[in-house]
């Protein structure tokens, strides 16, 4: 019987105490101060995008503690980083051109702009092999873009191939997300040709080098003005200030221009809507080869 | 101390119970460590890999929801949780941001609250590697940083349920306390045939024992086994022969034995028979031919002095001492022919023959010497043989007392209790030497008090006479004699 309760004991656990996690519906005192969403655009996949403006998050909120902090917000894709611009969730954003526009419609201002505008350009990528030599090679195929409102990446290869003759119909385009993700698309033959912009392609092939010897960058279009920065109307003036302070000096020092290196642009620059009136005029005639597309 | 003796068993235990026991006993032993060190080593085990799965579906949630909760996206988050944080015992998932706000829960209401207690805000400030942070009776709880390019930007944190971990250990408990029970069912059947076998030698064995308790010998042991038993018990039955073979040598030594002894006794019978038939024709003779000789010599010799001394002869002298003597003679030749032949004994049988010759023997030896004669049992007369016998046996006796003894009283028991008459002579006097348990040595009596010729007499009705005697505290013969009814 000694035996016996010794393994029926064997069973018997030592720790006899439930336990359930306990929630309140505020925070504990002092844990969270003011805290503004700094969102970017879907330029990278979420970790990318992370990996890249994270340390410009950390030097902004070292240099506004104890004020307030930042914190850094991605989307899953176009239609939703646009659907939080709309909302107003964003305290400050980096919206592609086209968004910058159109948060001025949903109480943005525009604060700076990314400079290196001759970055601003939409380039469509093929495979080496594929044979696309002319753009009536890209007749009937199909081409991949990360969304539809990607200015660099999309509108401006779409008015681009337009305009050399290669209307709506005559290519079928797949909204497929992210930069990375449209260039996937050729590389695995998936699509014929990809819509980007120079620096997701330049940090894909950093991370793959030998990418280069199965893709190329068949033709690029003209540039146009870089992303901007906008804050939303109700934050206060101060905070916005510090903010653009940060942002406006990075290329003066060090570690500011380590940060922009991975952004890969050369400073960040005062801007205003006047700034983007390139932008809009560039609207006007895509809405014009396309039709006009819902805000 | 004995294992029995400590166990408390009975000293009477059979060796069948005790195999059972024994091997019950061992099964019970043996099979409880095993299943108890299973359960252990299962129990480790399950909770281990247990442990292992919880951590490695906390860090899967993490990885799953880094993209989401960079995006703060909670949709996406929810669809993680739905098809990460389901299954698989989970109690419930979550995703938390740094500051402990949950951004999605398995349970929808507590999305946006803030995690408050000890156990949980300890978590958020520990380890950034997948880790159990809290273990309780029924569930494990785990937690897994969010890291995005080795930045914390949340954590991932669930419950998973161990019961199904306590049923299967239950289940491992319970099969392996029917394994025991079936080890020692088979363990204890195998004992009972085991026993059974040695046993079945064993009681074969005891029964022949048995048998040759109760002096059967023509029974061998049955040879069931040829093991250690089965040999002991072919060499019993290798004794038993050569005992009852030698048994039968004995029955056989002893039959002739016995034989020779009734020859010895017949032989015997037939001389003491003899010897009375002689003394008898003796007595006769001396009686018939030598008293009537006498007697007419003595009527000669009365003629022969009547005429001496009418004629005033001087033969009248010798004629009457030569009558004297003559009528001296035949006193003589009476005592003697008495002596030889008791008349009494013929005639009246054995008491009163005794009697007569207490009556004749004691006065003539002139000792002050007195004799008490105790008889029972006489209601007829004895055989002849049975008569003359215990008559010379008295006689001899008595002799012998008066002779050697030095007594002064001497009580003679005479009884008839069939098939035997019992003669018992006591006397008080110097006793002889002997035995310490007061028998005589053999030997004692050969040259002069005749035990010989009394034993000699006794056996040849296959009677014996027995003689005990202690230094001066008297001696008591003892003789039996079997007779047959006439």
């Amino acid at each position: 019987m000694l035996c016996l309760s010794g393994i029926l004991s064997a069973c018997t656990p030592e720790e006899t105490r439930t336990y359930e996690p306990k929630y309140a519906s505020t925070a504990p005192p002092g844990l969270v101060g003011r805290e503004y969403i700094f969102a970017v655009h879907p330029l990278h996949n979420p970790k990318r995008l992370f990996a890249v403006y994270q340390p410009l998050i950390e030097l902004i909120n070292e240099r506004v503690a104890p004020a307030f902090h930042l914190k850094l917000e991605a989307s899953r894709d176009y239609a939703a980083f646009e659907a939080k611009l709309t909302a107003r969730k964003f305290h400050i954003a980096l919206p592609n051109p086209y968004q910058t526009l159109l948060s001025e419609r949903h109480g943005y201002r525009i604060l700076a702009k990314m400079g290196s505008d001759e970055q601003f350009r939409g380039i469509l990528i093929v495979r080496r092999d594929a044979k696309i030599d002319n753009f009536v090679d890209l007749k009937g195929k199909a081409i991949s873009f990360p969304a539809a409102t990607a200015l660099a990446a999309t509108m401006m290869p779409r008015l681009f191939l337009f305009r050399h003759g290669l209307g709506p119909g005559d290519f079928e385009e797949r909204y497929v997300g992210s930069q990375e993700s449209a260039i996937m698309n050729v590389l695995y033959g998936k699509t014929t040709a990809a819509g980007t912009w120079p620096p997701p392609w330049e940090a894909l092939l950093r991370r793959r080098p030998e990418l280069i010897n199965e893709l190329v960058v068949r033709w690029e279009t003209t540039p146009l003005v870089n992303n901007g920065v906008v804050v939303r109307n109700d934050l206060r003036l101060n905070d916005v200030k510090a903010v653009k302070d940060v942002l406006l000096t990075l290329h003066e020092h060090e570690r500011g221009r380590a940060i922009l290196k991975d952004i890969e642009i050369a400073k960040f620059e005062t801007a205003d809507t006047s700034s983007f009136e390139t932008v809009r005029q560039f609207v006007a005639k895509y809405d014009a080869a396309f039709g006009a597309r819902q805000p | 101390m004995r294992l029995r003796e400590h166990l408390g068993l009975p000293p009477s235990m059979g060796i069948r119970t005790k195999l059972v026991l024994g091997v019950a006993f061992v099964h019970l032993l043996l099979m409880s460590i095993f299943v108890f060190d299973l359960v252990q080593r299962q129990r480790d085990f399950l909770l281990a890999e247990l442990s292992s799965r919880t951590l490695h579906h906390a860090q899967v949630l993490a990885v799953a929801s880094s993209a989401w909760v960079l995006a703060d996206d909670l949709v996406g988050m929810e669809e993680v949780l739905e098809s990460g944080g389901r299954g698989g015992g989970v109690q419930y998932a979550m995703i938390v941001d740094q500051q402990g706000r949950v951004l999605a829960h398995t349970k929808r209401e507590n999305i946006g609250k803030f995690l408050l207690d000890r156990e949980s805000r300890s978590a958020l400030s520990g380890s950034r590697e997948p880790y159990v942070y809290y273990e309780s009776e029924k569930s494990l709880n785990a937690v897994a940083p969010i890291l995005v390019s080795g930045r914390l930007i949340g954590w991932s944190m669930l419950a998973v349920d161990k019961s199904a971990t306590s049923e299967h250990l239950s289940y491992v408990t319970r099969t392996g306390l029917a394994y025991t029970l079936m080890a020692i069912g088979i363990g204890t059947l195998f004992a009972l045939l085991l026993s059974r076998s040695i046993l079945r030698q064993l009681r074969f064995l005891l029964r022949g024992v048995d048998n040759l308790h109760s002096n059967i010998l023509d029974r061998p042991v049955q040879v069931v086994a040829q093991d250690e038993v089965g040999r002991v018990a072919s060499a019993f039955n290798r004794a038993l022969a050569s005992l009852r073979s030698s048994l039968e040598l004995l029955n056989r030594e002893v039959i002739e034995r016995k034989r020779a002894e009734e020859a010895l006794r017949r032989l015997s019978r037939r001389q003491v028979g003899a010897i009375e038939e002689e003394r008898k024709r003796i007595a006769r003779d001396l009686h018939d031919e030598l008293g009537q000789a006498l007697s007419g010599m003595q009527f000669c010799l009365k003629s022969m002095q009547g005429e001496a001394e009418r004629s005033n002869s001087a033969l009248e002298a010798p004629c009457q001492k030569l009558s004297s003597e003559v009528e001296r003679m035949g006193v003589s030749i009476h005592r003697i022919v008495n002596n030889l032949r008791p008349a009494t004994l013929d005639h009246l049988g054995l008491l009163p023959a005794i009697e007569a010759l207490i009556a004749e023997q004691l006065p003539a030896m002139g000792r002050n010497l007195s004799v008490k004669t105790d008889a029972s049992g006489f209601r007829r007369r004895l055989p002849p043989d049975t008569e003359m016998i215990a008559y010379r046996i008295v006689q001899e006796g008595l002799n012998n007392v008066i002779k050697h003894s030095g007594a002064s009283h001497v009580h003679l028991q005479l009884t008839v209790n069939h098939p035997n008459l019992i003669i018992a002579i006591h006397d008080d006097g110097m006793g002889i030497g002997g035995h310490g348990d007061g028998t005589v040595e053999e030997g004692a009596f050969e040259h002069g008090i005749g035990l010989i010729g009394m034993q000699e007499r006794a056996a040849a009705v296959g009677g014996k006479v027995e003689v005990k005697s202690r230094r001066r505290g008297g001696t008591t013969l003892r003789a039996e004699l079997p007779y047959a009814e006439i």
